[in-house]
């Protein structure tokens, strides 16, 4: 049964309810609401941003449900993009800025959790000053606040 | 004011921040902290959620003490490498601060943890709260200290789920008030066999009948050494008997040092202490490792519980037994 989705800009959008529900909000609306031809607003959701979304959700319809452990240390797990999702990620900044906003408030956790590695990859190798420039960050620290954290920090440094 | 604090930017919303740094190294994670103001706070978290500090402090890839506990807001999870190596004054400031910890779930300590009672009271009063991780496996059975940290431990570690503790004596371990930590899954103890032959001392103290019987033991080796032995099962029989109240109890690993020392097979079964353990409708594995268990238990397994399959894995020093329902 299909399910409509509008989005901020009053645009409709008709997908399978299957494929809504990778979105727990969406999920969760629907439980709640029961069956219904009303559609679901997401009023802090552009079309454009929806258009990628529902095209992740289309193409990770039939993936298994992620569980994680709670003593998993995050550092040990994988970093690895795979290869479609490293495509669908290719577009501006702003664009995957609005990607993991999205991804966040529908709860589409491996949707957010490309976009954190698509962040993490961009920040990886750079130093401060190249991150600042990265993503237009004023550096509001003075040269001895800056010189202290990295003093604090050194025993980090060279892992 | 950082250019990065929009609303439309997840750049400026914490915990998104804080899944961007799951993929980070720890090296990145310091590069990140020195972006600005706004990032410093939240990278802080990341570098210092899992901290190991070392005694040694001139290895210059672990924090010092003081910068460890000067973040102690972030730590979650706490390694402490080489604690006796620790000065007095560091070890004494290590345990005042503790307290100070306030989001720790889990602690390890690597190396024999040493130090006057009193100066703990604040590590004791702070496993109320949220400790639910606890490893410290390198403990001196023959002080008084380890008696008091077992009491303390099972007593007041309402939210343990994991302990791995050892080395202990008896009476730390069996004496004392009931057990707290009802929510522990998984108990890993190392009882110390030589530990043991030190036990009729204490006895000496309580009874004067035992008193002769020590002065008797004491001019015979052997029957001191068998005496041990027998305290040693009492000390199993007691500690099965005290587990049984731990509903939660998923897993039990008991490995004893010093098996060599024994002077003939073990027996742990007889006595109620074991039935009622087994009997708990959570427990999964029952490990019995390092002390030779004779036939006759691994038969008594067999046929009292059927369900429990006896798997014997030879280990590199001494024979293991698995049992596992």
């Amino acid at each position: 049964m299909p399910v409509t989705l509008t989005s901020l800009d009053n645009q409709e959008f008709k997908v399978d309810k299957e494929v809504a529900e990778r979105s727990i909000l969406i999920k969760n609306m629907i439980e709640d609401v029961g069956e219904s031809d009303a559609p679901i607003p997401l009023p802090n959701v552009s079309a454009a941003v929806l258009t990628k979304v529902i095209e992740y959700c289309e193409h990770h319809r039939n993936d298994p449900v992620q569980v994680q452990d709670e003593t998993d240390d995050p550092r040990k797990r994988s970093n690895d993009i795979e290869e479609w999702d490293m495509k669908f990620m290719q577009v501006d900044q702003e664009m995957l800025f609005e990607i993991i906003l999205a991804a966040n408030y529908l709860d589409i956790k491996p949707l957010l959790d490309v976009g954190c590695k698509t962040v993490a990859n961009i920040i990886k190798g750079k130093t401060p000053e190249e991150i600042r420039k990265a993503f237009n960050i004023v550096n509001d620290f003075t040269p001895e606040e800056e010189a202290q954290i990295k003093k604090e920090n050194e025993w980090a440094e060279d892992r | 004011m950082a250019m990065a604090a929009t609303m439309t930017d997840p750049l400026s919303t914490p915990e998104i921040m804080l899944l961007v740094a799951d993929h980070l190294s720890l090296h990145d994670l310091t590069l990140c902290a020195r972006v600005c103001r706004h990032w410093r706070d939240t990278f802080a978290y990341r570098i210092w959620e899992h901290t190991t500090i070392c005694a040694r402090s001139e290895d210059p890839s672990f924090p010092s003490l003081q910068k460890a506990l000067k973040h102690a807001a972030f730590v979650r999870n706490l390694t402490v490498e080489n604690f006796h190596e620790w000065k007095y004054s560091e070890r004494n400031y290590f345990w005042v601060a503790f307290c100070q910890l306030s989001i720790l779930r889990a602690l390890t300590f690597r190396g024999r943890i040493e130090i006057d009672l009193p100066v703990t009271q604040s590590w004791f009063e702070s496993l109320h709260c949220q400790l639910c991780y606890l490893t410290c496996l390198d403990l001196d059975p023959f002080l008084a200290f380890t008696c008091e940290m077992y009491a303390e431990i099972l007593t007041r570690g309402r939210q343990l789920k994991i302990l791995r503790g050892g080395t202990c004596n008896a009476k730390g371990l069996t004496e004392g008030k009931p057990w707290a930590c009802h929510r522990l899954v998984e108990w890993t103890l190392c009882l110390d066999f030589g530990s043991l032959k030190d036990y009729q001392e204490e006895e000496k103290e309580e009874k004067r009948e035992v008193e002769k019987r020590t002065r008797a033991l004491a001019t015979n080796k052997q029957a001191l050494e068998e005496h041990a032995q027998q305290k040693l099962e009492d000390v199993y029989r007691r500690v099965f008997q005290r587990m049984s109240a731990l509903r939660a109890l998923e897993k039990v690993d008991l490995s004893l040092r010093n098996a060599r020392a024994l002077r003939g097979p073990l027996c742990i079964t007889s006595g109620k202490g074991i039935e009622q353990l087994l009997g708990q409708p959570l427990l999964r594995s029952l490990k019995v490792q390092g002390g030779a268990l004779a036939a006759s238990e691994i038969d008594w397994f067999r046929t009292s519980w059927p369900r429990i399959t006896v798997e014997e894995v030879v280990a590199p020093v001494d024979p293991t037994y698995f049992f596992c329902i």
